[in-house]
């Protein structure tokens, strides 16, 4: 990596010193322009025409700070004049001998500013005006609002599986990448239908950089196009937005994702202090959660009552009776589920394993902890579903789906596993 | 501790209030009424009988001498614990002040560092010092809780967490305009643990920053970010230390007729960022180049490339993603079309490694147009997801298109809409095939004069799957919402009332998964 950065670091040295224009694309040193402007930190470059700033991303002062610099090439910088009002009136701008300057002003609600700035060299000669031209103006709206507006209009566009709107409010630089974003919504889209998302805003705070920090309560329902089912989940996650024009863009999102769930490893950046376990998400093949997996348990050896199954990786070890499961999360035997230290397990009636949700289990209370659960009867029956909780967090669920009991203690289950 | 400082921020916001010099409110109250009929119902997400959400935003500012300060203060209520776990929580405290040098913040404080050292917000308070036209750096001070909200401070039962204390320190310096650089130092420590079986962290990052502009039209921007992390897996469990670093690095070339950018990022799997936004174990390279080629054409075309188990450690090996990307935009592909507008692209999606090898194609074409009176937008998508493990091998090929008018009656505006839309599947590796079809129907209508405006849609999605043992569906959709604004609260303050409807009734082959929900939602939103 070091290299990697060596080379980098020669790169930019090197394009600094260059006269080469290949990546300038027309502009070039020797004209009178601007090298650089800023207004309100936002790069005119990036910027569009029209520039709304917010109340809360005001400078010191309430004031909208534009700060540039003035370049002549050869020649030496002799004025630069800004006007707000269209060229109506032009004001000197102080700049020093590097061509820096600065100048601020104090919006007005509802009033707009058409600004131009022009430079002129000692040589007379002035840059091209109306290529500098912005409409500045306050913003009407409290950032509360905007949010509001903003994540109202994504997840009306997720909920239409617009892609083309969707990605229109995710921004360039998302920490995620948004090529990765992109995909990722687009699998989500062949994935689900009747996508339907709801969501109150727990805590919004505006920094002065520009970016928006906002915390939701969610709950949606989607249709798994795959399997033909339903699922639900709940919970609360965090986004970040950079506020630009009056708009705000994606930066980064937390797990549980409300969006790129196909691939909820690249697109999330951290998780939610307090997340209870990962929320919905969609695996390679487009199913919800985990892939269901099938394990054959048996007893070989006729001695030992028990597998174990560590539930990360779905292993089974060979385990000498149920009291004392020492490997893995937990064991299965024909009517028992002995339980490791942190595995928590329960009962559930109802719903088959595909048919639950992290929702019905994160939202379920009843669990039982160490030692085990221990059935009534003599075996647990097929289609006994239970429902595993690791670490407070994971969730796993497990249904059983034969159980010949041969000559205790012979056994051979057939169980499918799933993830959330 | 927290709690009183916590009430600390209220006083201090409210005391703030009494010097108001501009004072802005904003209140939205709304009872819901649910009901959710049929033998599936519990399959709905909607909480079935009456229930009621209440949200209150404040805003003041003003100036007292040379400083300005403003203030927020927000809230909210309701009974509905899909919408909240509390029925009553405080969404936001922040009061700010001001001068030409001194900012301090108490309550939510969101100072973004940088990407990898602060990137969330904090319940507590900063200071920043920053002197214009001086040489003296711009240095910023944070201390608080990352807790995602106000709740978990006083450590409510219900939205309870672990306890992140976090603190910073961020110098800044400004090198003749075309250079700035910056340091932090962050540092997370977490306490509190609920379960035995949480994760604590004591991490420290150590960042710096900077951007560039070497010349007119290209920017270099870079981040360098080392941590230093002690984690507690468990209660009793040995700490595990870990170090690691993250680097980014990123030139953009930015003038008419082109925008270029490359950015090369470097994220150690030990890397840790209890506050900042980093994806762990990532190498990556990604090129961007947009061309306007003329007016009427921009091309786009862009690479990233990334891999994961840069320390070797996995023993399921490497997993590689190449995902290179070429789209067109035109305006006015006919001439004789003032408003016609096409858009085309195609995105690949190579993953191999890691036990998984897959090569994904996407097509896309999209057109808008104006006929006589009605705006046209149609899109057609293909993607073909083709794996050698048998994971995913399937086509899948979606068409929508919507007519939207808009016609006016003397002083009423209507705006009838048209949506169709059909999704088809093929799976390959079960020889299966699924086919969706949507249609929708909308109708807009707005009364300036009366302040009026609403929106009436309905629609159907079908679902016709061809497994053994899975289930087609339909879906019946209707929705109102109206939005009136009555010409005395109108002149009081921006006030609007509203109303929104909706009836969904899903229908699956098994019949005892059939429901129906039914909601109302009456609600009035004031500002001023």
């Amino acid at each position: 990596m070091k290299k990697s950065l060596i080379l980098a670091a020669a790169l930019l040295l090197s394009a600094g010193a260059a006269d080469a224009k290949w990546w300038l694309f027309g502009k070039s040193n020797d004209e009178v322009g601007l090298k650089y402007l800023y207004i309100n930190s936002v790069s005119a470059d990036e910027a569009g025409p029209k520039i709304k700033v917010f109340r809360e991303a005001l400078g010191a002062g309430g004031l909208v700070k534009i700060t540039g610099k003035a370049s002549t090439g050869k020649g030496a910088v002799g004025s630069v004049r800004i006007s707000l009002d269209d060229k109506a009136t032009w004001t000197d701008v102080k700049f020093s001998d590097n061509g820096t300057f600065e100048y601020a002003f104090k919006p007005e609600q509802g009033k707009t500013y058409p600004m131009l700035l022009e430079v002129t060299d000692t040589a007379g000669k002035t840059n091209k005006v109306e290529e500098t031209r912005k409409e500045i103006s306050l913003s009407e709206e409290n950032i509360q609002a905007k949010v509001k507006e903003t994540l109202d209009a994504m997840f009306a566009a997720y909920n239409t599986q617009n892609l083309r709107k969707f990605m229109g409010y995710v921004g360039e630089d998302f920490a995620g990448d948004k090529a990765i974003l992109e995909r990722a919504v687009k699998r989500d889209f062949d994935a689900l239908s009747s996508i339907n998302l709801r969501y109150t805003v727990n805590n919004i705070a505006a920094g002065a950089q520009g970016r928006v920090f906002v915390s939701v309560t969610y709950n949606r329902m989607v249709f798994v196009n795959k399997t033909g089912a339903t699922s639900t989940d709940s919970g609360a996650t965090e986004f970040v937005f950079d506020s630009n024009e009056g708009k705000l863009s994606l930066f980064s999102m937390k797990q549980p994702l409300m969006f790129g769930l196909s691939d909820a490893e690249n697109v999330a950046t951290g998780a939610v202090l307090g997340n209870t376990g990962a929320a919905l998400f969609l695996d390679d093949s487009g199913s919800l959660g985990g892939a269901v997996r099938t394990l054959t348990l048996t007893n070989p050896d006729w001695t030992a009552n028990t597998r174990t199954i560590t539930l990360d990786d779905l292993t089974t070890q060979l385990e000498a009776g149920f009291h004392a499961v020492a490997i893995g999360d937990i064991g299965l035997d024909t009517n028992h589920l002995p339980l490791n230290t942190y595995a928590e397990a329960k009962l559930v009636t109802g719903k088959a394993l595909e048919q639950l949700t992290l929702a019905d289990l994160s939202a379920s209370s009843g669990w039982t902890g160490p030692p085990m659960i221990a059935g009534s009867g003599s075996s647990w029956s097929p289609g006994t579903v239970f429902g595993i909780r690791l670490h407070g967090a994971a969730y796993y669920a497990i249904e059983v789906v034969s159980n010949d009991v041969g000559s205790l203690p012979a056994f051979t289950m057939v169980v499918k596993v799933r993830s959330f | 501790m927290k709690i009183t400082a916590a009430l600390l921020l209220l006083v201090f916001a409210c005391n703030t209030a009494k010097a108001q010099s501009e004072f802005h409110a904003s209140n939205e109250f709304s009872v819901v009424g649910n009901a959710i009929n049929g033998a599936g119902k519990n399959a709905s997400s909607l909480t079935k009988g009456l229930n009621y959400l209440e949200v209150l935003n404040l805003y003041g500012s003003g100036s007292k001498g040379a400083w300005n300060y403003n203030y927020t203060l927000g809230g909210k209520a309701t009974d509905d614990l899909r919408n909240d776990a509390k029925k009553i929580s405080l969404t936001n405290v922040q009061g700010r002040a001001t001068n030409s040098v001194h900012t301090v913040t108490v309550g939510d404080v969101f100072e973004s560092f940088s990407q990898y050292s602060l990137a969330t917000s904090l319940k507590g308070g900063s200071y920043r010092f920053s002197r214009e036209g001086t040489k003296l750096p711009e240095i910023t001070g944070i201390f608080g809780w990352a807790y995602p909200r106000w709740d978990s401070v006083w450590k409510d039962p219900v939205t309870r967490t672990i306890s992140r204390q976090a603190a910073g320190l961020r110098v800044k310096e400004n090198f003749g305009g075309d250079l700035w650089a910056g340091a932090s130092a962050v540092s997370a420590k977490d306490t509190g643990r609920i379960t035995a079986a949480d994760q604590l962290y004591d991490a420290k990052n150590y960042t710096f920053d900077f951007n560039y502009l070497p010349m007119p039209g290209l920017t270099a921007d870079g981040e360098y970010s080392a941590s230093d992390a002690d984690l507690s897996p468990s209660a009793g469990a040995a700490k595990i230390s870990s170090k690691g670093t993250a680097a980014r690095f990123e030139l953009v070339g930015d003038a008419d007729p082109s925008r270029v950018s490359v950015e090369y990022e470097n994220v150690e799997p030990d890397f840790y960022s209890a506050l900042g936004s980093a994806s762990p174990d990532r190498r990556k390279i990604k090129t961007k180049w947009r061309y306007k080629y003329s007016k009427k054409v921009t091309v786009t075309s862009g690479l990233l490339w990334y891999r994961n188990n840069l320390d070797a450690g996995s023993a399921s090996g490497t997993t590689s993603s190449w995902k290179p990307e070429l789209s067109a935009a035109i305006k006015k592909p006919f001439s004789s079309r003032p408003y016609s507008f096409a858009d085309l692209s195609y995105k690949f999606d190579r993953k191999y490694g890691g036990g998984s090898s897959g090569a994904d194609h996407y097509f896309n074409a999209g057109y808008r147009d104006r006929f006589g009176g009605l705006d046209s937008d149609t899109n057609l998508g293909c993607t073909i997801y083709r794996t050698k493990t048998a994971v995913r091998d399937a086509k899948e090929v979606n068409f929508n298109t919507s007519v939207n008018s808009r016609h006016q009656v003397k002083s009423v505006v209507l705006k009838p809409a048209i949506n169709l839309g059909t999704w088809y599947s093929a799976d390959e590796l079960a020889n299966e095939t699924d086919k969706l079809y949507e249609y929708s129907l909308g109708l807009g209508f707005e009364a300036p004069d009366a302040y009026l405006a609403s929106d009436l849609r309905f629609g159907q999605n079908i679902l016709r799957k061809s497994a053994a043992g899975t289930d087609d569906s339909k879906k019946f959709f209707a929705s109102l919402n109206a939005y009136w604004r009555p010409k005395l609260m109108a002149e009081l303050n921006d006030s609007t009332i509203f109303l929104r409807a909706g009836y969904n009734d899903y229908a699956f082959t098994t019949t005892s998964r059939n429901f129906r929900e039914k909601s109302v939602t009456l609600g009035v939103n004031t500002a001023f």
